[in-house]
């Protein structure tokens, strides 16, 4: 048992920053990251105090986890049962919005909305259980590293759940902070090893020099971390995956739970391609699943059997449609994207024949089709289907016979508790109507009219909900609560009925008639009623926001009150651009050509303009690196050096040779053969040179190697000044600078030949270890 | 890069093959977020490698240690005056200097920061209660970094001596005989006048002055022979100390062996104080290094307390006599015994003829062991000394060397000495 109290302080703190930027990552749970996050830091800094405390008491190792886990239980009830002692009353409470929010996780898909109830007791409890775990490894055991395993699970939390990758933002930080984790460890350690030379032992370990290279190689590393996987190729060889596909890759859009996931892809995420069809005429009302049961606080498939009913080849007779039905077969070719994650596959509302292979089977009675096995998605596959689309008269549907017996029993079955309201209002609006298909249509009609469409709203379509969204005031939704109200509402009215949940209408493909794009806004939800002789029949009860058309035979004479104005025949023919007043777009393809083409002359303009900028830019910048090499020389502690590598630099620049490794004093004199006078209005073009042209400028060059040869070999250097220094450098240039011709000058000021130079290094003068006396031995490692 | 990789550390080695199995683990199921972890996992150990085994420093190092010589329990300083000659290193230094544990803790140092031309002096402080000869040093040099992940060993090579001596007490001045006696070579001889055949001459020993060589006896004998001058007289004195194994008991610093190493040098060093020339003579024979020599220094006392820390006892049974046959005096005689049985008698005999009336201080070995304890005079080695003509005292663990030495004064003074008047060189 490793236990060093008193220094755990800042490993504690950087601990808890570390999990409580990991936690960063499950932000993808909920809407809004801040009913956790604030939580969990208060939660962190509890265990890091109540650790801090123990420790420092030197309690064993078992007693600081468990005064820690302590710590953690007193938070909790705090927090959710909002006193400080737990009594009987608030550990109830704090169990209780523990059991709620466990609830909302099984039932809400992420991201969980702020109307749902908060999943945040648990995501905290979680979060501080772990932050137990790593604070017991990495501070009271003192092993980093092995902590790094709870954070990892705390970051990978949400890919394994949700299937979503953790935004590199987060990695960058939480990274940070774990390697933050190590580095004050091992400058614990080192601080105990031994003392600091520099005598800085107490406060930190490492200094700035120290800092710079942790920093240079903590940086690398995560940039490295986040640079490299976009470029390693994920082989997903889906090895766990059976048959089925096998990747739960990014941005999926899945359906597992048809009606939960339906928000989350319908609003929260992109607008992702999903299916492509090809079909003769615009494919509309594609259905993915049907929910048979509603138990009061959802609509849910219910029980089915799928077994052996292998959705290949002809399809049963669609329940209840009579035979005499006139109807048109039409052909369609589906195929589905990777991003497609869904257990059920999208078929027309009636089927007279699918091949969709033999992973996948139909449901005798509601005939929607599903994967045989677990695990059968159907993402990146494709079928065929003849889909059968009868043609329903207004009158025929009016005199429609009861539905028998076991069918109305199961499909109009409601919980007891149904708020009477409901009830009320579907009676309400239904008065005075004889058969039950024109109460359907009055039911819609009443949806269509007195409601209005909106995505910001709560889902669900439990019993408090549903009355809100029902009652005067409430009546904004979309479509998932549209289908839900107004098939609960067929139920009380005694009309079998359910939800179908599928795709709306799809975007024709630019430039490919017949094919056309269902992408994940184009998700929908509608309720279907049963009606003797016609069998299920769609309705369309959300507003003409959404959609805008209702089903032709609902538009019928008589049909109650007036169909909603919008949804009139002006439009019958489907728009290619849906949905105006949805504040997305839902067709954002061709916007964008339309502008590059009109600011063509302009772009063009600009473009050589830059280029032109940029070519100046770079010819600048020999001179101006030139330039800051020589700032930068004679900021260094050697002035005799500096000015020796400036002449050497300005010989470079001047295309004099500069002989290679000879003394100050030869150079000097190879060096002193190109001076010249000053270049001015009277130069000649190919002026003279010699010492005798300059003498100043060479008295200044052996002022200039006498003092490097002090720097270099006197063993205590007087030099001159480094101003001095500067203004002999400057009468040398001057004497080289005049002995060019004036292309060469140009040349020399603008491309210097130096700045391409390796050796601009000013030389350090060599540090010399000196002895006391002749016993002493100097002695060398490196 | 090679040498920064093979300098990996545990958690370097561990953060490497975690970082693999991540980055394969990411690429076959095809998952970026860990494939991130991994190249991070990766990356920082071979970066950190990469930065570490390709820094280039220079450090000199000059390590003094004052003073050289030390008593038991006393502390000597060493100084390092550490350089650094070449480029700044990347990572930190930990420097330790390899210290033989008696001498204390191995003292470290960390250097996080180091420019170019960086000096420093560090000090720290040995001491040791035990004496022996010490190597300090060398320095060991390791190259870390911030994370912990790489570690490169670097060492430098000198080491430096520190001898600690064994603890001395001073010694009451006592009536000696054994004064201008000693003089083998000293005595003064009339040369035969006149022929070359009559130079006395002796073989070479080491530390002979070369000019004092006679060649043409060297040239007859066969080996370097030296020609015996006149010289000044000196006070002479040995110290003769049993270090036979088997003569003393117990073991480490509370043994026999080590109180009597003590005692002969208290000895040794009053002896010295009083003008003596004092040479250390043991069960292997004459100590080189304290050999009488013309113009030793009698106030000197290093080379015989030096000589003294690092005697280790011998493995024999009997003692070396060849200093004994080389003939001439021993001068005054001082003997520190342990143990002694029936082989050892000839030799104390002829160490009496050799010597004038000398003085002996036997430890009760027994005492030292726990195992006796007998009433003090009853030391039965004492009683057979005397018999011979010793004069010998008796000593046990508690005994004050001081009232001994003044006991054994005592004695001398009863038997008198051989020479008329005991000279008292002491200042």
């Amino acid at each position: 048992m490793s236990r060093r109290t008193g220094q755990g302080r800042a490993l504690a703190a950087a601990a808890g920053l570390t999990t409580w930027l990991a936690l960063l990552s499950w932000s993808v749970f909920v809407v809004d990251p801040w009913t956790y996050l604030d939580v969990a830091l208060a939660g962190i800094a509890v265990i890091a105090g109540v650790g801090i405390a123990t420790r420092r008491l030197r309690l064993p190792v078992a007693v600081v986890v468990a005064a820690q886990l302590l710590g953690v239980m007193l938070f909790v009830n705090l927090m959710w049962g909002s006193t400080w002692w737990p009594s009987p009353a608030s550990v109830e409470q704090t169990a209780l919005a523990l059991r709620t929010a466990v609830e909302t996780s099984q039932q809400y898909m992420a991201p969980v909305g702020s109307a749902a109830p908060s999943v945040a007791p648990l995501m905290v409890s979680g979060a501080l259980l772990l932050h137990v775990l790593v604070d017991a490894l990495a501070v009271t055991l003192g092993r980093v590293p092995v902590s790094g395993l709870p954070l990892l699970v705390v970051y990978s939390l949400p890919v394994s759940i949700v299937q979503e990758p953790v935004s590199w933002v987060v990695f960058v930080l939480a990274a940070a902070g774990f390697l933050l984790m190590l580095v004050v460890q091992e400058s614990d350690r080192v601080r105990h090893w031994g003392r600091s030379v520099d005598g800085r032992t107490t406060d930190r370990g490492t200094g700035v020099a120290g800092m710079r290279h942790t920093l240079l190689v903590g940086s690398a590393a995560t940039a490295l971390a986040v640079a490299v996987p976009v470029v390693v190729p994920t082989l997903d060889l889906a090895v766990f995956a059976g048959a089925g596909p096998g990747s739960r890759g990014d941005g999926n859009v899945e359906l597992t739970n048809p009606m939960a996931d339906l928000q989350r892809d319908l609003l929260r995420g992109p607008d992702e391609p999903l299916l492509r069809v090809t079909a003769d005429q615009r494919p509309t009302y594609l259905r993915t699943a049907a929910l048979t049961s509603y138990n009061g606080n959802a609509w849910s498939p219910g029980n089915r059997e799928w077994e052996g009913n292998e959705a290949t080849g002809d399809f049963p007779p669609p329940t209840g449609l009579a035979p005499d039905v006139p109807r048109d077969h039409v052909r369609w070719e589906l195929s589905s994207t990777d991003k497609f994650d869904s257990e059920w596959l999208p078929t027309s509302l009636f089927v007279d024949r699918l091949d969709a292979g033999e992973d996948w089977a139909y449901d005798e009675e509601v005939l929607d089709v599903h994967g045989d096995e677990q695990d059968v998605r159907a993402d990146d596959m494709s079928w065929t289907l003849t889909a059968m689309q009868p043609r329903f008269e207004f009158e025929a549907l009016t005199s429609a016979p009861p539905a028998p017996f076991e069918l109305d029993e199961k499909y109009t079955a409601l919980p007891d508790d149904l708020d009477p309201l409901v009830r009320q209002l579907a009676e309400e609006v239904t008065v005075g109507l004889p058969s039950r298909y024109e109460r359907a249509v009055a039911l819609q009609s009443w949806f269509r009219r007195e409601f209005s469409y909106s995505t910001d709203v709560v889902p669900g379509a439990s019993g408090d909900l549903l009355v809100e969204f029902l009652r005067e005031g409430g009546r904004v939704g979309y479509c998932e609560q549209f289908a839900a109200a107004m098939a609960i509402m067929a139920r009380a009215l005694d009309i079998p009925s359910r939800v179908a949940v599928g795709f709306l209408s799809p975007d024709a493909v630019p430039g490919q008639p017949g094919e056309w794009v269902f992408s994940a806004w184009d998700l929908h939800a509608w309720p279907e009623l049963y009606f003797e002789g016609a069998g299920w029949v769609r309705f369309e009860p959300t507003p003409a926001a959404r959609a805008e058309e209702v089903p032709p035979y609902t538009q019928g004479d008589g049909a109650g009150p007036a169909p909603d104005p919008t949804a009139g025949p002006t439009t019958t023919l489907p728009e290619p651009q849906p949905g105006p007043t949805d504040t997305r777009t839902l067709d954002p393809g061709a916007a964008p050509g339309s502008d590059t083409g009109a600011g063509g002359g302009l772009t063009w303009l600009w473009w050589t303009g830059l280029a032109v900028a940029l070519v100046l830019a770079l010819l600048l910048v020999p001179g101006a690196v030139r330039r800051a090499r020589t700032a930068a020389r004679w900021h260094g502690d050697d002035p005799a050096e500096a000015a020796w590598a400036e002449l050497r630099d300005l010989a470079a620049d001047c295309g004099v040779r500069w002989p290679p490794g000879r003394s100050p004093r030869v150079t000097a004199a190879v060096l002193v053969k190109s001076f010249a006078a000053p270049a001015g209005r009277h130069t000649l073009p190919r002026p003279a040179t010699g010492r005798l042209e300059n003498v100043e400028a060479a008295t200044a060059l052996d002022r200039i190697v006498a003092a490097v040869e002090q720097s270099r070999y006197a063993g205590d250097p007087v030099l001159p000044d480094t101003a001095e220094l500067r203004e002999w450098v400057e009468l040398c240039a001057e004497a080289l600078r005049g002995g060019l011709t004036r292309q060469a000058r140009f040349r020399a000021a603008w491309l210097p030949a130096s700045v391409v130079s390796w050796r601009h290094v000013v030389l350090p003068r060599p540090t010399l270890t000196r002895v006391r006396s002749h016993q002493d031995v100097v002695d060398h490692v490196g | 890069m090679r040498e920064g990789l093979l300098g990996l550390t545990g958690r370097g080695r561990a953060f490497l093959a975690a970082g693999v199995t991540a980055v394969v683990c990411a690429v076959v199921m095809g998952q970026p977020t860990l494939t991130r972890v991994g190249i991070l996992l990766v990356a920082l150990p071979l970066l950190t490698a990469f930065l570490v085994g390709r820094s280039r420093y220079r450090l000199a190092l000059v390590r003094t240690v004052t003073p050289q010589l030390v008593s038991a329990g006393q502390s000597a300083t060493v100084r390092l005056d550490l350089t650094n000659e070449g480029r700044t290193p990347t990572g930190l230094l930990l420097l330790e200097d390899q210290v033989p544990y008696v001498l204390g803790t191995r003292p470290r140092f960390v250097v996080d920061v180091m420019t170019l031309g960086w000096q420093r002096r560090m000090e720290y402080v040995v001491r040791s209660d035990v004496r022996g000869r010490f190597e300090i040093g060398p320095m060991t040099v390791r190259v870390s970094d911030p994370f912990g992940l790489v570690e490169l060993g670097r060492t430098f090579r000198t080491t430096v001596p520190l001898t600690v001596t064994p603890r001395t007490i001073q010694l009451p001045v006592v009536p000696l005989a054994g004064a201008w006696t000693g003089s083998g070579d000293n005595r003064p001889r009339a040369f035969a006048s006149g022929s070359a055949e009559d130079v006395t001459v002796r073989e070479y020993r080491h530390g002979d002055d070369l000019r004092r060589v006679h060649w043409r006896s060297s040239a007859r004998a066969g080996e370097l022979m030296v020609r015996r001058e006149e010289q000044p007289w000196q006070s002479r004195a040995t110290l003769f100390l049993d270090n036979r194994h088997d003569a003393h008991r117990g073991h480490g610093a509370g043994s026999s062996f080590e109180a009597a190493i003590s005692v002969a040098a208290s000895i040794a060093v009053h002896l010295s104080q009083r003008g003596f020339v004092v040479r250390l003579v043991t069960a292997d024979g004459e100590d080189p290094n304290t050999v009488w020599h013309d113009r030793a220094s009698s106030q000197n006392t290093a080379p015989l307390l030096e000589a003294l820390s690092v005697v280790q006892g011998a493995r024999r049974t009997h003692h070396d006599a060849t200093w004994l046959s080389e003939g001439g005096s021993t001068g005054l005689l001082v003997a520190v015994l342990g143990d002694l049985d029936a082989h050892d008698q000839p030799m104390l005999r002829r160490m009496l003829h050799h010597g004038s009336a000398p003085l002996a201080i036997v430890l009760d070995v027994d005492a030292w062991a726990g195992r006796t304890s007998r009433p003090t005079g009853a030391v039965p080695t004492v009683g057979l000394l005397s018999g011979m003509g010793w004069r010998a005292v008796g000593m046990r663990p508690g005994d004050s060397l001081p009232a001994l030495w003044q006991e054994l004064g005592r004695r001398a003074g009863s038997t008198g000495p051989r020479h008329a008047a005991p000279v008292d060189v002491a200042r």
